[in-house]
């Protein structure tokens, strides 16, 4: 099963109801949606694991839907956004405010049990937390997934004008929520 | 390579931003973990239907073929006939060409809402 692409896995997974390969798809793809989905979380282990489960398994019943145009990382990603939105809308859990207190502050006690690169994590996410859901997935994959602004428009279904309006905004939201706790910090 | 492929390091303006997530994209942790693959597994609907797209396939046939059916074997110069008759102190006339941009209108809406439904994911 390892050495076969997905396009055969989906394949046997979809003409065989073979699980095994869908296990394989599982294996292969569960981290990068885990870690897109924390960072759509804020952070949220829990949640996001919780999440990615439910779209894994949404995937396995929409598998005979995939077509093949576009990459099977970016259909999975695109049913783990629609997951969380589903989610966002049930408990209303939209954007966060940019908190007073800088981000090292608030996470002292934990940053000095976390590695640098885990804090790192926690910190875009955190950033990625002031957006409101659309515009966090955009710039999750334009900045993290460096996915171009087509590419975007494809796998979130929505039109290049708003990706490319999300992308300037947001940036700009980012850059600004980064020197504010910058200053706060100093 | 279109014109919307920004490349991030061109844009001094929002270079540390670019650098944290940059940073961040090179040390992603690989969140690999079997037990997280075995709640998955778990929880997979043992016979998930998906033959959903193949039935709605067969109704959208059904009902072209239905649609061309009617077409030829209706006779809508009678059946205009009757219902003018049913309305009372009016004349209508309609010829054969309007008959045929109705029937024709009326089967590309039927065709139109059959693809539609054939389409939709």
């Amino acid at each position: 099963m390892q050495n076969l692409d997905d396009s055969l896995l989906i394949e046997l997974a979809v003409g065989n109801n073979d699980q095994r390969a869908y296990t394989e798809l599982v294996n292969r793809h569960q981290s990068a949606l885990r870690y897109s989905m924390r960072q759509l979380t804020d952070w949220n282990e829990a949640l996001a694991d919780d999440l990615t489960q439910d779209a894994l398994i949404q995937a396995f019943k929409e598998l005979h839907r995939f077509r093949g145009q576009a990459k099977f990382s970016s259909w999975l990603y695109r049913i783990g956004y629609n997951t969380f939105l589903q989610y966002v809308r049930k408990k209303q859990l939209n954007t966060e405010p940019i908190e007073d207190q800088p981000l090292q502050d608030q996470h002292a006690e934990q940053a000095m049990s976390e590695s640098e690169d885990s804090a790192l994590h926690k910190k875009v996410a955190k950033l990625l937390a002031m957006l409101d859901p659309e515009r966090r997935s955009v710039l999750h994959l334009f900045l993290h997934r460096q996915h171009t602004q087509q590419e975007i428009s494809d796998i979130m279904g929505i039109p290049l004008g708003t990706v490319k309006t999300h992308i300037n905004r947001g940036r700009q939201a980012l850059q600004s929520g980064l020197q504010g706790w910058q200053e706060q910090a100093i | 390579m279109t014109q919307d492929n920004t490349n991030l390091s061109q844009d001094p303006e929002f270079a540390e931003l670019d650098a944290l997530f940059a940073r961040a994209a090179t040390t992603e942790p690989v969140l690999h973990d079997e037990n997280f693959t075995k709640i998955v597994v778990n929880r997979l609907p043992i016979n998930p239907s998906r033959a959903q797209r193949k039935a709605i396939s067969f109704d959208v046939v059904g009902v072209i073929i239905g649609v061309i059916a009617a077409y030829f074997m209706f006779d809508f110069g009678q059946f205009w006939a009757v219902i003018v008759d049913l309305i009372p102190e009016y004349t209508l006339s309609i010829d054969v060409s309007q008959l045929i941009v109705m029937g024709a209108i009326s089967l590309f809406g039927f065709t139109g809402l059959a693809g539609w439904f054939a389409m939709r994911d």
